[in-house]
């Protein structure tokens, strides 16, 4: 799961893969801004058939975030 | 981290978000002058509270959209739709990504229609993304009354010269005697059908012009309006004083519109000598109007008007303090109503429409100057 998110976020934000990990976050990137966020969201939500709240939406600010929350969701534990 | 927006703000938090404006803005900005505050987001009508989505992590305001519901015409001059058009749209530093979207989205799902102007270099970007038509420039007409007085407002090295090609060049009346400048509900009811160019935009009905200038607590507005109560012809005016380096007077036509049958234009042309007369009287150095509505303009332009670039000005507009400054008006829009898609030059826009003639700040929102 951690990569497929990995690759949204890299398609979305023009960033290599091997630039992302964990810890890559709406901090740390600046190209990760908030119409680039609700991009990833949106492609999140296709990719994974999921809906998030607007609680949700605004959480997920990392990679980890991301994972953790999509996890919930598929009630699959993070890698 | 708990989020909620929520879709009004209660005025007795008055400290709260006078506090973010002075933040986001700065301390002397208009709106925090409390009277202006909730006449512009209609707190009176709402019963105590602002018309404004707010962003709150815990109780702390993250961001804020301001909205005003108004009917437009879209498409019909029969039959109105309920639009919004949205102001202040403004998210803190420490804001997560994506809450200024999830208000926007909040407030699309809201109203089918949605309508700002001036969007910001941040905004703009956004709404287009989002699928709202975007166009840059409202235009801006001036007619030069008096050319020296206009020097101090000049842009930049604009050649004084230039101010010829705006110069009125039209005999404007000595009376007024067949108009009146008192609107009230009795002598204003317009039969819209006679208003085509009227087909995409705000309704100016009696209770739109009474909270947009009778209401307002800031500026005062001068009304030129033809004796027809169903088809009048209709000019409203405001008188700005500059202050900083130098004080000079400008007439701002922030409405103008009529039935374009040849009655109507003709009381057309007679309200607006009128209004011109008006300023002329008050040694207005020019009189400006930012209208999209080709018909009107081109009135106002056999006056001696003419449109100025949309890429430079020729005089600054910004008067209160006179900041040297080009700044055009852009102009956004998302319709889900039907499938119409005016172009800008369809639609009615003017300065008037949400906040573009708004005070600069506190001290002038609060001082009610009346030029007589």
């Amino acid at each position: 799961m951690k990569e497929i998110i990995k690759e949204i976020l890299s398609v979305v934000l023009d960033v290599p893969m091997h630039e992302l990990d964990d810890f890559s976050s709406t901090q740390t990137l600046e190209q990760w801004d908030s119409l680039n966020h609700m991009k990833i969201i949106a492609a999140l939500e296709e990719h994974f058939s999921v809906s998030f709240t607007e609680q949700e939406t605004l959480e997920m600010q990392s990679v980890k975030l991301i994972e953790y929350t999509i996890s919930c969701h598929l009630s699959c534990p993070p890698e | 981290m708990d989020y909620q927006i929520k879709e009004s703000f209660p005025i007795s938090d008055w400290e709260i978000i006078k506090t973010f404006i002075t933040q986001r803005y700065r301390a002397d900005h208009a709106l925090c002058f409390k009277p202006f505050f909730e006449w512009q987001f209609q707190v009176r009508k709402n019963k105590d509270f602002a018309s404004i989505i707010c962003a709150y992590e815990g109780k702390h305001l993250m961001g804020t959209l301001g909205y005003l519901p108004l009917e437009l015409h879209w498409g019909s001059l029969t039959k109105q739709t309920l639009g919004v058009w949205l102001l202040h749209w403004m998210v803190s530093p420490e804001a997560p990504k994506g809450l200024g979207i999830l208000m926007l989205k909040r407030i699309q799902k809201m109203f089918a229609l949605c309508l700002t102007l001036n969007s910001s270099q941040f905004g703009s970007p956004i709404l287009q993304a989002m699928g709202w038509k975007y166009f840059p420039n409202l235009p801006r007409y001036i007619i030069v009354m008096d050319k020296t007085h206009c020097k101090p407002l000049l842009y930049e090295d604009t050649d004084p010269e230039q101010l010829n090609s705006y110069t009125l060049k039209a005999d404007l009346p000595t009376s007024e005697d067949s108009l009146e400048s008192h609107l009230s509900d009795d002598n204003y009811r317009p039969d819209w059908t006679h208003y085509p160019e009227m087909q995409y935009a705000t309704v100016r009905s009696f209770e739109y012009l009474q909270w947009r200038y009778m209401e307002h607590p800031s500026f005062k507005y001068y009304f030129f309006k033809s004796r027809s109560k169903t088809t009048p012809a209709m000019c409203v005016l405001r008188i700005e004083k500059s202050f900083g380096k130098a004080c000079v007077t400008v007439g701002k036509v922030v409405d103008f519109f009529y039935p374009t049958d040849d009655r109507g234009i003709s009381e057309a042309s007679a309200v607006l000598s009128s209004a011109l007369l008006f300023c002329r009287q008050r040694e207005c150095a020019y009189v400006e109007f930012k209208c999209c509505q080709a018909e009107y303009a081109e009135m106002f332009m056999k006056f001696g008007g003419a449109l100025e670039p949309h890429d430079r000005a020729i005089l600054i507009s910004r008067l209160m303090p006179i900041q040297h400054l080009h700044r055009n008006t852009n102009v956004s829009y998302l319709s889900k109503v039907n499938n119409h898609a005016p172009q800008l030059n369809q639609m009615y826009i003017t300065k008037s429409d949400i906040d573009d003639d708004s005070p600069s700040s506190v001290s002038v929102a609060s001082q009610l100057i009346v030029l007589t």
